[in-house]
């Protein structure tokens, strides 16, 4: 890393040099590691995969990212070829490309007033997921293959994907900022299919990942968790019922809750969002046509957003603006409290950033993202939740799920759901009850949150913008209770 | 040969010593790229970007265990500690059933028509271009736009182990422009895409049909739930009906058991007669088009549905049967789709409006393609993101409704599909797989489904 902080400088002191008149400079040296092992169907698959789950198995990427506000618009470089000449080309274009843009705005771009820092983090670990051999990765995979060794009364498709990353990030800016990191992250990701003849099947996608180490991932029982999902589609496909008519209550599990606090809240609290920027990619917020200060939910409905939790899969203690981290309250007592922000839309709102802005690798721009989302813990327990439940379900998981670009109207498909009757939670299980709700209506929904002692965190990659980004985050909630729905 | 080739040379060389070391086979792709993207939002520039990077694809056997890896990072200490682990792997990974061979050729290639020295020369000129598209826009009634314009060049240099060597150059162009009315839920897009700026290319045009689009669309009314006719732009296409022969027909996801055609075979029928696709990566201006596939195999135009039937899955050597030639869609280790090409029927937009006869919806856009399972039928939601029109008097009034939400899976589309308009588009949209030449499409019996609170 050391090798490329002194180019990065160059690029940094070049960059305010000969006549350059810059407002903002911004450089970021990465040194990015993704190392992917799979097992598909039983068999060792060392390589790229088809579908979503990864594009580059292995890969090793190490560059810089030049970012330059000049006359008000903003130019952006990146490169690979760390030569001095290279850099000098790169950071000229970003310049250029900085002031031709800026001619064409109305609103000058500028940038929050922000402390400047000079720091050193990375997320804490006993042993980084990068260093363990392949041997014991396969070894790891292995016990999961040979669950499916036993017989079931139905057949499955599996994929293990277990995804080792290190990011190491050298940050500087014109303001003197020097920021290093070091994070270590790995996830790993069953898919299962349970099908019976007929058509009937059930997929069943989680991710458990963390950023503090293999230790930490290899701790969590996980064979357990993965043999509860391989039983429970088998009964979903043979047992599972249509879902009840008429309005409900349901109850959403943490898996639930924390895709719904990312989707509903987290996403359309993006203040690039808010502000159009994200319009032609990953879309505008229904909150564009609301201020801070709108009531959006009940009293007890508080989302939170938190970078600095050890061990998540979204931790950082330092953005990639170089602003210091911190919680984020987005919805505090039914309200909408709090945008995520990155210095570019503050200054926009003359506020200051809250730490949101992300890259994933050395050749994307920072856009504003979100971390660690979740429900906050409320004063329910799981048993007061369901006591006064006459008729409604549990939703303990989710299949398919989508939700329009404004985050306004939106559609949970549960997977592991059942029936609740008269204040119990029945054997019953439903088949895929959806749940298609505006974000206000289910906001509104909402009449108790479960304890702390619930909270649950599952590990995801939020994909954003074009180039896309797919970030990694945790979403995760206690139990959540919604009366008076009626299921799609 | 200018000093990025040199260097990527240089570094392939390098490659080349260390791998033939421990591999029996191997494949260097060299990816040379100097690309830009400008995103504008509000009717201003909000950045503007430029890629100027190499990279390198790797694929390494060793007696058939095999691995792919990607290097970016260029620093010769990186490179030699990279294929050192890679050498480990190789010695730990068990035998790859998936893979038998490399193709020995030599083979003959196309030339092609995928490269535009203006697309190069284009450079802050592209400026210009959005300022035009955005004013075509706002004339048709947007009061802002927001979009992206991706323009660039790639060069691609290749060599295998068995003394096989390749190199191209193609340029591409993606514009893509979504115009906003006052009423904010009122929003129209449009795209263009093309390998040259004078063919099939015009970022005005785009910004005239994403500001007409978001003119009508002023006023929706939430849509009432119920089954409908369906009339889909192209590139609607790209969620909706490419994925079939984009991704489920590709042999290795068959092979894995992870699409909607497991259990389907060539001959089985999965769509309506008048559908037939090709995958095409010799079509002149495709963005995905290159004179060969990542083995080194000539593209081809390969037939995947023949009126309705399957006809083939699109492979790479490895995969394809017996008797069977590779379709030119090599990823050594996994195949890729190029462009996917659907037939065209007889109709214009307005005729297709005119002959559906139940109630139907015009549906510009579509996004966030979600599936239950990919197992089948492959049952999926999918969400119309811009304009979406109740068509009423037989076409001479478009109602713009809102808030409905697509609930089918592939077959049914493709089997209900009864109409196809005559003309072909590109289109390569942010969460499609691959780019789409496709018409307009007219899909019987859509179950919509709206929110319930």
């Amino acid at each position: 890393m050391i090798e490329n902080d002194a180019i990065a400088e160059f690029a940094l002191e070049y960059a305010q040099s000969n006549g350059k008149k810059c407002e903002y400079v911004e450089v970021r040296s990465e040194i990015n590691s993704t190392d992917t092992v799979a097992f598909i169907n039983g068999k060792l698959h060392i390589g790229n995969l088809p579908i979503e789950l990864t594009s580059d198995a292995f890969s090793r990427k190490s560059g810089i990212n030049i970012r330059i506000i000049a006359d008000g618009g903003m130019g952006m470089a990146s490169t690979n070829q760390l030569t001095k000449e290279v850099i000098m080309e790169s950071t000229d274009r970003a310049y250029r490309n900085a002031k031709r843009s800026g001619k064409h705005r109305k609103e000058p771009i500028g940038m929050s007033d922000e402390e400047v820092y000079e720091e050193v983090w990375q997320s804490e670990y006993k042993v980084n997921p990068m260093d363990v051999t392949l041997e014991e990765k396969i070894q790891f995979l292995q016990g999961f293959v040979d669950i499916f060794k036993e017989k079931y009364p139905i057949e499955y498709i599996h994929i293990f994907v277990l995804l080792s990353e290190q990011r190491d990030t050298y940050f500087i800016n014109s303001e003197g900022s020097r920021i290093r990191s070091h994070v270590p992250r790995v996830a790993f990701i069953p898919v299962i299919i349970g099908i019976k003849g007929g058509g009937q099947n059930e997929q069943s996608m989680t991710n458990y990942a963390t950023s503090s180490g293999w230790d930490d991932l290899i701790s969590w029982n996980l064979e357990e968790k993965v043999r509860h999902t391989v039983n429970k589609l088998s009964d979903i496909v043979l047992k599972a019922k249509k879902p009840p008519e008429g309005e409900i209550d349901i109850i959403l599990g943490p898996d639930v809750a924390g895709i719904i606090a990312h989707e509903n809240c987290g996403h359309p609290s993006e203040a690039d969002r808010i502000l159009g920027r994200e319009g032609a990619q990953a879309g505008e917020s229904y909150l564009r046509e609301y201020e801070i200060g709108y009531k959006i939910g009940n009293d007890c409905v508080n989302v939170f957003d938190d970078p600095t939790i050890k061990g998540s899969y979204g931790f950082y203690l330092f953005d990639d603006e170089g602003v210091k981290a911190r919680r984020r309250e987005l919805i505090k007592g039914g309200i909408f409290t709090e945008m995520l922000q990155n210095r570019e839309s503050a200054a926009v709102f003359h506020s200051q950033s809250n730490a949101a802005a992300r890259a994933t690798a050395y050749d994307r721009e920072p856009l504003i993202r979100m971390a660690n989302t979740y429900f906050a813990p409320g004063d329910y327990s799981f048993e007061e939740m369901v006591e006064d439940v006459k008729l409604g379900i549990l939703m303990n998981s989710f299949t398919e799920w989508n939700i329009d670009d404004k985050r306004l109207q939106s559609k949970y498909v549960g997977q592991e759901a059942y029936l609740i009757k008269n204040g119990e939670v029945t054997d019953s299980l439903v088949l895929k009850p959806a749940l298609e709700i505006s974000s206000p209506g289910l906001f509104r929904s909402i009449d108790a949150q479960g304890r702390l002692e619930n909270l649950e965190w599952q590990g995801a990659f939020c994909g954003k913008s074009e180039p896309g980004q797919g970030c990694p985050v945790w979403t995760g909630g206690s139990h959540v209770r919604l009366r008076n729905v009626r299921l799609g | 040969m200018n000093e990025m080739e040199e260097k990527s040379y240089q570094i392939m060389d390098l490659i080349k010593k260390k791998v033939e070391k421990f591999c029996t086979d191997w494949s260097i792709k060299a990816i040379l790229n100097n690309e830009n993207q400008i995103r504008f939002s509000e009717n201003q520039i909000d950045i503007n970007k430029n890629w100027n990077e190499i990279k390198f694809i790797l694929f390494l056997s060793h007696r058939r265990r095999t691995l792919d890896i990607a290097i970016n990072d260029l620093r010769p200490e990186p490179i030699e500690k990279a294929l050192q682990n890679c050498e480990k792997l190789l010695k730990i990974a068990k035998l790859n059933i998936n893979y038998k061979k490399m193709p020995e050729g030599p083979f003959n290639y196309k030339s092609l028509n995928i490269y535009d020295a203006n697309v190069v020369n284009l450079d802050e000129n592209a400026v210009d271009l959005i300022v035009d598209a955005t004013e075509a826009a706002l004339n048709e009634g947007a009061s802002r736009v927001a979009g992206s314009f991706f323009h660039g060049y790639t060069q691609v240099i290749q060599s295998n182990s068995l003394g096989l060597k390749g190199s191209y150059k193609k340029t591409a162009l993606n514009f893509r422009i979504r115009a906003f009315a006052e009423d904010m839920y009122a929003t129209g897009e449009a795209i263009s895409c093309s390998t040259h700026l004078d063919h099939g290319f015009s970022a005005i045009n785009a910004g005239k049909e994403a500001g007409m689009i978001c003119k009508q669309a002023v006023g929706g009314k939430k849509g009432k739930p119920g089954i409908y006719n369906i009339i889909i732009y192209p590139k609607v296409s790209t969620e909706l009906q490419a994925p079939t022969p984009s991704i489920a027909l590709n042999k290795y996801t068959q092979k894995m058991g992870l699409a909607w055609l497991v259990g389907k075979n060539e001959g089985d029928k999965i769509a309506n007669d008048i559908i037939s696709v090709w995958d095409d990566g010799t079509i002149d201006y495709g963005l995905a088009s290159s004179p060969y596939d990542d083995e080194l195999v000539p593209t081809k135009k390969s037939l995947l549905i023949d009126n309705g039937k399957i006809h083939q899955f699109f492979t790479n050597t490895s995969l394809s049967k017996k008797d069977q030639e590779s379709t030119g869609n090599a990823g050594i280790t996994v195949p890729i789709p190029t462009n996917t090409v659907f037939s065209t029927g007889d109709y214009t937009l307005k005729e297709l409006i005119e002959i559906s006869d139940k109630p139907t919806l015009l549906i510009t856009s579509t996004w966030y393609t979600r599936y239950q399972s990919y197992a089948p039928p492959g049952a999926l939601s999918s969400l119309p993101k811009d304009g979406m029109f109740m068509i009423k008097n037989n076409g001479n009034e478009l109602d713009p409704v809102r808030e409905l939400r697509i609930n089918s899976n592939h077959f049914h589309m493709l089997e209900h599909t009864v109409a196809l308009g005559k003309d072909l588009k590109q289109v390569s949209t942010w969460l499609g797989t691959n780019p789409v030449f496709a018409p307009y499409m007219l899909i019987e019996d859509i179950k919509m489904t709206t929110g319930t609170k």
